[in-house]
């Protein structure tokens, strides 16, 4: 496996700031981040399911939600071990509930916390006007 | 009596036993440390050598420590018994530090070779890379 694809929820200010985050991480892989609405990944990915983070490999493999999450990890050189940690029994059914729980209030949590999204970035620089050079 | 000589006879069979052990383990441990580093020969000679040059350094100092008795080798016999518990214990500890070794091989080995599988979930639906 030497590719994966993240499609994550560009209009969600968390989901924006654990890019950021995971584009700097140490990776195993070749991690590449997609914005679900995008063109690219809706031409490169038109059956995935929408309003889900999603994982997708090289050869077509897809993790859904908090299993996404966990691939997400394994691929980190730093969490891999927590990956298989959280893979396990014991420790599954919370790993899922805690994902889903952030996943559901993502917004409010990014509310809370001040995170502005992907999506609200680009409006806003749109919205800026930068007057015409001074030099003829 | 014999004093000197149960010293002598304890150095050099002990040193002639952690050299041998030293051995053993640099030569056989050099196949599980290339199977950890995933087939690096260098690394995994230069991490060896480390090993045993630590063995070596434990191993001698110890030898060297354990050397003075005050129990007396005034008779043959107590010579002979001095010098065979001292050498028994010596022994003892080189097979210790001996699988501790095999241990620390086996760990870094494992660690190698565990970064060979994939996601600890399987996959939740299959698509056709465009």
């Amino acid at each position: 496996m030497k590719t994966l694809y993240v499609i994550y929820d560009s209009s969600c200010g968390l989901c924006t700031k654990v890019r950021d985050w995971l584009r700097f991480q140490p990776s195993y892989v070749d991690l590449r981040l997609m914005a679900a609405d995008s063109e690219e990944t809706r031409r490169k990915f038109p059956t995935l399911p929408v309003g889900e983070l999603a994982v997708v490999s090289g050869d077509g493999q897809v993790w859904i939600g908090d299993n996404a999450f966990i691939v997400c990890l394994w691929s980190l050189r730093e969490y891999r071990l927590w990956a298989r940690r959280l893979a396990t029994p014991m420790l599954r059914p919370m790993a899922r509930q805690a994902f889903e729980a952030v996943s559901r209030n993502r917004k409010s949590v990014s509310g809370l916390l001040r995170l502005k999204s992907e999506a609200e970035l680009k409006k806003h620089l749109n919205e800026v006007t930068i007057s015409p050079c001074a030099l003829k | 009596m014999y004093i000197v000589e149960s010293y002598v006879v304890y150095i050099v069979i002990s040193l002639a036993a952690t050299v041998l052990v030293a051995r053993t383990l640099h030569r056989n441990g050099r196949v599980f440390l290339v199977d950890a580093f995933r087939g690096n020969a260098e690394l995994a000679g230069s991490v060896n050598h480390l090993l045993v040059v630590g063995f070596y350094l434990i191993n001698v100092g110890y030898v060297t420590q354990a050397l003075t008795t005050d129990r007396n080798a005034d008779t043959m016999r107590s010579a002979i018994e001095l010098v065979s518990s001292k050498i028994g214990t010596i022994l003892l500890v080189l097979g210790v530090m001996h699988f501790f070794n095999l241990y620390v091989f086996n760990r870094l080995r494992r660690r190698g070779l565990e970064n060979l599988d994939g996601p600890p979930v399987p996959p939740d639906m299959h698509v056709v890379p465009q």
